[in-house]
């Protein structure tokens, strides 16, 4: 295991334990933005968007994004990210970069949630930042489960992954997969998970 | 016309999990069936559905280490409401499972070693009933030991549809089951399923 993903794979176990306990802690750590700095949102457009080396390595990622319409405020956007791996940097770069469940397991994709728009249920973004100093490649969502109306304002459950390498893990893991680093609860009630992620991150608004 | 015909195989494919053997009709409804090659990334299928959108086919690769990686086929369309600007090209075709059952909105292969593929998506070009559509076949083998044990395959055909007419909770194109059978010879490799029930050609290499 090199210096870089143990960097990144122990304070994820040890966080992911944390958020595995409990959905998500209840509020947000005291030292995240000491720890979390320099966040850059990435714009994702629908199709593929590439993100230039993305794990500070040379290569890069990309973003298949995805409408699933229903005709209704119930469609969703679907990602997923893929990525050439260390061993075969040359071959097609079309290996999916898992991301870690709350229950430790490896989803292929992850979808938001937008609703009207003006009330998103969960928000997915991207962004490049500095976790202990060290560039990388984040996936943050912000996810509000109201109990009656969707505009209700809620607490919103956040959650910060940081992309790493982990091909020397041997079977069960992808080459490369987003780990969960920092999972919480927002103490401020929110009617629009981007409105959460604005105030408790500082990512700009979705363009109207 | 299609869409009764769509109606009808939808009823047929829901009412079992799949009719026990080929429908006698099947090569004379369904002919003419070329297959089209999805490599890993993206691939575009022009005119997909006969009125000039093209279709794009994303397909990537869940490794896992072992012999468990599976790909993943996700497929867009631009809406007909939208067929204009190029970001409305990325709306989920959803693939109808179940009669009236939620849409999924991708599609997994299962090659296990590549030899003994336990389940496999192809996508084609064909003629049902005598007019062009493109679409989704797949053949799922469950063998209950090993792998490569020789099982039936269970083969799913899906017609490519527009369902902009209709109300809520559906994508705005779909893949509709048309055909569902099980084969009535045992297979250890899917691949060879789709060569010998439909002459589905063998992947490369």
């Amino acid at each position: 295991m090199n210096l870089k993903s143990l960097a990144y794979t122990v304070p994820a176990i040890a966080l992911s334990f944390c958020a595995n306990s409990s959905p998500a802690w209840a509020q947000a750590p005291a030292d995240l933005h000491k720890r979390l700095s320099d966040l850059k949102q990435i714009e994702i457009g629908a199709g593929l968007t590439r993100i230039r080396n993305a794990e500070g390595d040379g290569r890069d990622a990309q973003i298949f994004y995805a409408l699933r319409d229903d005709v209704s405020a119930w469609g969703f956007g679907v990602y997923i990210v893929t990525m050439p791996t260390r061993v075969w940097p040359d071959k097609p770069a079309w290996n999916i970069v898992g991301i870690e469940t709350d229950d430790h397991d490896l989803d292929v994709q992850i979808a938001d949630q937008p609703h009207t728009r003006d009330d998103d249920l969960k928000a997915v973004r991207f962004a490049r930042g500095k976790l202990d100093g060290v560039t990388d490649t984040f996936l943050i969502t912000a996810t509000r489960d109201p109990d009656s109306p969707v505009a209700d304002a809620a607490s919103t459950a956040i959650r910060i992954y940081s992309l790493g390498n982990h091909e020397d893990e041997g079977f069960g893991t992808t080459p490369d997969r987003f780990d969960l680093v920092f999972s919480y609860t927002t103490a401020r009630k929110y009617s629009d998970a981007d409105d959460a992620l604005l105030d408790e991150l500082k990512l700009p608004l979705p363009p109207d | 016309m299609r869409k009764f015909l769509a109606i009808a195989g939808v009823v047929m494919a829901g009412s079992a999990a799949a009719s026990a053997q080929p429908p006698s009709d099947l090569h004379t409804r369904l002919s003419e069936i070329k297959q089209v090659d999805t490599p890993l990334g993206l691939t575009r299928i022009p005119d997909a559905e006969g009125d000039g959108r093209e279709m794009m086919v994303f397909h990537s690769w869940r490794e896992n280490g072992n012999a468990w990686g599976y790909g993943v086929f996700m497929m867009t369309m631009t809406s007909r409401a939208h067929r204009d600007p190029y970001e409305s090209a990325w709306d989920i075709v959803g693939i109808a499972s179940e009669p009236k059952g939620g849409l999924k909105h991708e599609v997994t292969d299962q090659p296990h070693t590549g030899e003994d593929d336990l389940k496999v998506v192809r996508f084609v070009r064909a003629k049902l009933d005598g007019k062009v559509d493109t679409f989704l076949v797949t053949a799922i083998r469950n063998p209950p030991g090993a792998a490569p044990d020789p099982v039936v395959a269970e083969i799913r055909i899906y017609a490519l549809r527009n369902h902009e007419d209709e109300e809520v909770g559906t994508t705005p194109d779909s893949f509709d089951p048309v055909f569902a059978f099980t084969t009535t010879k045992s297979y250890s490799d899917a691949d060879d399923a789709l060569l010998d029930e439909l002459g589905l050609p063998l992947p490369k290499g």
